[in-house]
């Protein structure tokens, strides 16, 4: 057992399993950073507000759509005109529309800039398009569509 | 006895646990937890979820018995009791699209300028990596009267409904 | 045994052999190890990802120096990029409908030459400016299976491989399948009030549909098809069922006003380029004389079901 303790060349075999642990331990970190990068291409799939986006540009479609025939229904009953009302139920469709977006953080504004009817009559056939300013913002990304034209007909 | 040619033996079995050790802490530890694949996951379920709703929003009659603005507008604004949902008719048509994936549906609207939240399909607690889908409906008095539900709005008015479904795997 | 230095290559060699079968054994027995998170796996996710989105969002482009449009499924040649969203207005870059997948465009993407679709959607790899193609499969499924359109089922690329890591990405669309007729029951109109007459002008690639709402009546229910004197023969020739949410019931017993009533009819029952009378017979059901009856062609729009669009990639 003496020789045991004197002989120390065998070492090196140990020293190696060090070495090698230390390379792997290195490779782990590597395959780390890899992961790391699929990492971002998958998160920056889930950041992006993608369908937040074309779903605030499609409803607003839809809705002046529905302004448009509900304005219609109300004007033959009241004596405002069609683009009186048609400017009061935007107004209050642009306010449900920020309070719901503002209740998870995301600013959206819709409003309406121009309502134009092919000979400057607004009968429910010679409304042909709507001009809307959308913006939306969740904080990393804003959106601006200025103007978005809507055709109605 | 000689016992000198054990020495080496020894070293190499040291060097041996050695490695097996520091293999084992690094594939135990979360350091190496590929989270590439996790996120993947959510993903696929966030595109599927908001998928869903968008397919039913745009459904035409001929392809679904209700859509979704339809659905939301047949609501009676009855609470409703876990286990039981009381939009059959939604939780019907998103559970065809959805295999294997639970989900709880919320209305949000506003009222009066207040904002109402109110539970319509509950399937329990969401797990840790649910994800949130919205797709917003408007609802005037004459889509609720032909589905009969109980939003009771003027006839001017038109509301704004927030349709939020939590999804997550089961 | 006097000379103790010829031992030390024995002891040298056991010591390393333990080495390499210690290291062995863990390279073969923690598989993970040395095969997950590498970077170009991930950037199979995104490639899957990115393929499922333009197909079903993206209506697609052709052009060339004179005009240009998003119908790319009329212009094969000048074709600039492939997508299969719906588009009723092709000389507009503002309309499209996610999720809604066209026919024509999806019949035209089974066509497209394969290098072609490769460059197009971006299925490859680029490594020192050398395209190296990834394996792929891209399928439209109903309830598991392939949807077929116009006796083609709808799958591109190769099976999926079962030795290798694959990036899958699924997507909810609706797929133009067909025609239908969206009919109310005041609309329709016989020569006698039991018998619903309905023109149909032939031909058909797909079976056509008629759906029927508001069928008045008590205790009414449906009798049979008849085309030009022709009884039909049930579920080889037509189906009726009822809609309710997505799913088609069979239709028995009496009828509702409420029910969705869902006529298929298989269109080799109307092949040629003429004119054919379908005959509805109901029993109980007083239906507005007749002529004019309807047309079927004036009433059809596209029918869209539900189905799952899946993007297979790998290495």
């Amino acid at each position: 057992m003496e020789s045991m303790r004197k002989n120390t060349k065998g070492q090196w075999i140990a020293l190696s399993g060090l070495v090698i642990s230390l390379i792997l331990i290195g490779l782990a970190a590597l395959a780390n950073q890899a992961a790391i990068a699929g990492y971002h291409s998958s998160n920056a799939a889930l950041e992006f507000p993608k369908e937040n986006i074309r779903e605030l540009n499609s409803h607003t479609r839809d809705n002046a759509r529905i302004i448009k025939d509900l304005s219609f229904e109300i004007n033959s009953t009241s004596n405002e005109t069609i683009p009186f009302i048609f400017e009061q139920l935007f107004d209050n469709y642009s306010t449900q529309i920020q309070n719901l977006y503002a209740s998870h953080g995301e600013t959206a504004d819709v409003s309406l800039v121009s309502i134009n009817s092919t000979n400057g009559t607004f009968g429910i056939d010679d409304i042909d398009l709507i001009f809307v300013n959308i913006t939306y913002n969740d904080g990393s990304t804003h959106y601006v569509s200025q103007p978005e034209i809507i055709e109605v007909r | 006895m000689n016992n000198k040619a054990q020495l080496h033996t020894l070293e190499g079995l040291g060097a041996a646990v050695l490695m097996t050790l520091t293999i084992l802490a690094i594939t135990q530890s979360t350091m190496i937890v590929t989270p590439q694949n996790a996120l993947a996951v959510d993903v696929q379920l966030e595109q599927m979820s908001s998928d869903a709703l968008a397919v039913l929003d745009i459904a035409s009659m001929a392809s679904v018995q209700y859509n979704l603005t339809e659905c939301i507008a047949s609501w009676d604004m009855a609470e409703p009791t876990y286990p039981t949902g009381n939009l059959d008719n939604l939780d019907t048509a998103l559970s065809y699209l959805l295999p294997g994936i639970l989900y709880n549906v919320d209305l949000a609207y506003t009222k009066s300028g207040n904002l109402n939240v109110e539970k319509v399909i509950i399937n329990g607690p969401p797990s840790t990596n649910a994800v949130v889908a919205r797709r917003y409906v408007t609802l005037t008095n004459q889509t609720v009267n032909n589905m009969g539900g109980g939003w009771s709005l003027q006839d001017d008015e038109l509301r704004v409904v927030e349709v939020r479904m939590t999804a997550w795997k089961v | 045994m006097m000379d103790e230095k010829g031992q030390i290559a024995v002891d040298f060699l056991l010591g390393i052999s333990l080495f390499l079968i210690a290291l062995t054994f863990t390279v073969q027995f923690i598989p993970g190890m040395f095969m997950s998170g590498t970077a170009g796996e991930s950037s199979l996710d995104y490639t899957a990802y990115r393929t499922a989105t333009v197909l079903v969002e993206d209506t697609g482009w052709w052009g060339n120096s004179t005009s240009s449009g998003t119908d790319w499924e009329t212009q094969p040649s000048n074709m600039m990029r492939i997508g299969l969203a719906a588009d009723d207005e092709p000389k507009s870059k503002l309309t499209n409908s996610p999720n809604l997948l066209s026919k024509a465009k999806i019949e035209q993407f089974m066509l497209v030459n394969e290098n072609t679709l490769i460059e197009n959607l971006g299925l490859y790899n680029n490594v020192d400016n050398t395209h190296f193609s990834y394996g792929y499969n891209i399928s439209i499924n109903q309830e598991g299976v392939p949807l077929v359109l116009n006796s083609t089922a709808i799958m591109r690329g190769k099976p999926t491989p079962l030795d290798r890591e694959v990036s899958k990405i699924t997507r909810v669309v609706l797929v133009e399948t067909g025609t239908v007729a969206v009919l109310k029951g005041s609309e329709l109109t016989g020569e006698i009030a039991s018998e619903a007459i309905i023109n149909v002008t032939g031909p058909f690639e797909e079976n056509i549909t008629i759906q029927i709402r508001n069928l008045n009546g008590a205790n009414h229910s449906f009798l049979n098809a008849v085309v030009d004197n022709v009884t039909l023969t049930p579920s080889s020739d037509y189906t009726i069922y009822k809609k309710t949410g997505w799913t088609d019931l069979p239709l028995n017993g009496s009828l509702t006003s409420t029910d969705l009533i869902c006529l298929n009819l298989d269109h080799n029952r109307f092949n040629l380029s003429q004119d054919y009378k379908l005959e509805l017979r109901f029993s109980n059901v007083t239906l507005d004389p007749g002529p004019p009856f309807i047309r079927y062609n004036n009433h059809s729009s596209p029918l869209y079901e539900p189905a799952y669009l899946t993007v297979e990639v790998w290495q």
